[in-house]
């Protein structure tokens, strides 16, 4: 486990030490990339200008609404959905093939629909990200054994009190899963849909670096998602591993 | 009520698993921590209160299942095969504390099981039920003194009684396992 760790962090240096090297020697040029250590410096002086911190409040802001309400709404839609045992037959291809679908395609309608605000955006990452908490949530039901609800019957829980006592407490790791995929499709929903149209947000602020070879603006926006991402993605991981073991068992 | 297999909740401590009863039914705070530490201490659990079930054995497990239903305090206590998956030692243990409890509670035990020499130690009176459609074949009275333990089984009656109910029993397995007629 440990060695496992070290080795990691080992492979992840060697790789940003090489780039940093490439970057150095001008085997990739300047204007193509910033050495690794030139982003971080940037990031700093980003933050601490903050000449962009409204653009990283709005789009964190957005995709955490988005995450939040594809977690609440992928629960409640769950539990509804393992309640109904047909619905759950007509709606199970449907989930199977959903991620087929190219969801930034729908991204013009809703600018028709709702105008060039936040709403669009936080919809695409809200419909990238839910269905991902709904099929974890459910194989999660799926796993609670029955003797745990014959428990529930022999205390009289109603079936509200039996989804928020026994069944979704069950499946908390599940959930957890779900939620990690919930963190990083919103984000890219979110940042996704600034890339392609939006008058502000990060996604926006490093397509316009881009398009002005502001090198020292888009390298370090592009870093701080990234960091964003895995941040909440191992916090999450963390207390799913803290779940999981309080069961005895390994993540 | 309680099961053959584990119906311990994997998510709660065992302080946490007994109280759940009492929560439902929106006993106090003081009180319900009395009624959890008293079963705690009853069932011999003391120590692991705020362990996990997966820290303990399937014995201890089936424990907390027994103090989660005693501290809703019963007067009749349902045992559905609540020792089927514990090995023979714990049984007896298990059968014992049973006996102890039964004692302490005053709550009346109905106890299904499929072990012959379990139910002649610990019932006072055992019915003997036949394949389906299960219906009462026969009712033996034990006559056991209420102070007892696992030792009864060394008692020349404790044969005669496991003798009984495997006579009553013998024809009934056979026609359930496809050979009726035969024996």
């Amino acid at each position: 486990m440990k060695g496992a760790l070290a080795l990691r962090l080992a492979v992840l240096a060697a790789l940003v030490g090489f780039l940093e090297a490439l970057c150095r020697t001008g085997v990739i040029g300047a204007f193509t990339m910033q050495p690794p250590s030139r982003m971080l410096v940037d990031l700093w002086k980003l933050l601490t200008s903050g000449t962009l911190n409204a653009a990283i409040v709005k789009t964190l802001g957005n995709a955490g609404i988005a995450c939040v309400s594809a977690v609440l709404l992928g629960l409640l839609a769950a539990v509804a959905i393992h309640a109904l045992p047909r619905l759950r037959e007509a709606l199970d291809p449907l989930f199977a093939t959903y991620y087929a679908i190219p969801m930034f395609a729908f991204y013009p309608l809703l600018i028709i629909l709702f105008g060039l605000g936040s709403l669009p955006s936080i919809i695409i990452g809200f419909m990238l990200a839910i269905v991902a908490v709904i099929v974890n949530t459910l194989n999660g039901l799926d796993r609670v054994p029955g003797v745990l609800l014959k428990t529930a019957r022999v205390v009289r829980l109603s079936r509200a009190a039996i989804a928020w006592r026994i069944t979704l407490p069950f499946a908390l790791p599940y959930v957890l899963t779900g939620v990690k995929f919930a963190v990083a499709y919103s984000l890219i929903g979110v940042i996704g849909s600034e890339f392609i149209m939006a008058t502000d947000g990060m996604g926006y602020e490093i397509a316009f670096a881009y398009n002005n070879f502001d090198n020292a603006t888009m390298y370090p926006l592009i870093l701080m998602v990234l960091v964003v991402s895995i941040a909440l993605n191992s916090a999450i991981g963390a207390w799913e591993r803290r779940v999981l073991a309080r069961r005895g068992r390994q993540a | 009520m309680v099961f053959q297999e584990d119906a311990s909740f994997p998510w709660l401590t065992v302080a946490d698993n007994i109280a759940f009863g009492l929560r439902q039914i929106g006993l106090s705070g003081a009180e319900r921590d009395r009624r959890v530490a008293e079963a705690i201490e009853m069932m011999g659990l003391g120590g692991f209160a705020t362990s996990y079930p997966a820290q303990l054995s399937g014995g201890m497990r089936q424990r907390v299942c027994i103090a989660r239903t005693l501290v809703m305090q019963p007067r009749l206590i349902l045992l559905d095969e609540p020792f089927g998956a514990l090995d023979q030692q714990t049984r007896l243990i298990m059968g014992e504390e049973l006996l102890r409890l039964w004692r302490r509670t005053g709550a009346t035990v109905l106890l299904i099981t499929h072990a012959l020499d379990e139910a002649a130690m610990l019932a006072d009176r055992i019915g003997v039920m036949s394949a389906r459609p299960g219906r009462i074949l026969d009712t033996v009275e034990t006559g056991w003194p209420a102070e007892r333990d696992s030792r009864v089984v060394e008692r020349p009656e404790f044969g005669a009684i496991t003798a009984r109910l495997w006579g009553r029993l013998r024809t009934e397995s056979m026609q359930a396992i496809g050979r009726g007629g035969v024996a």
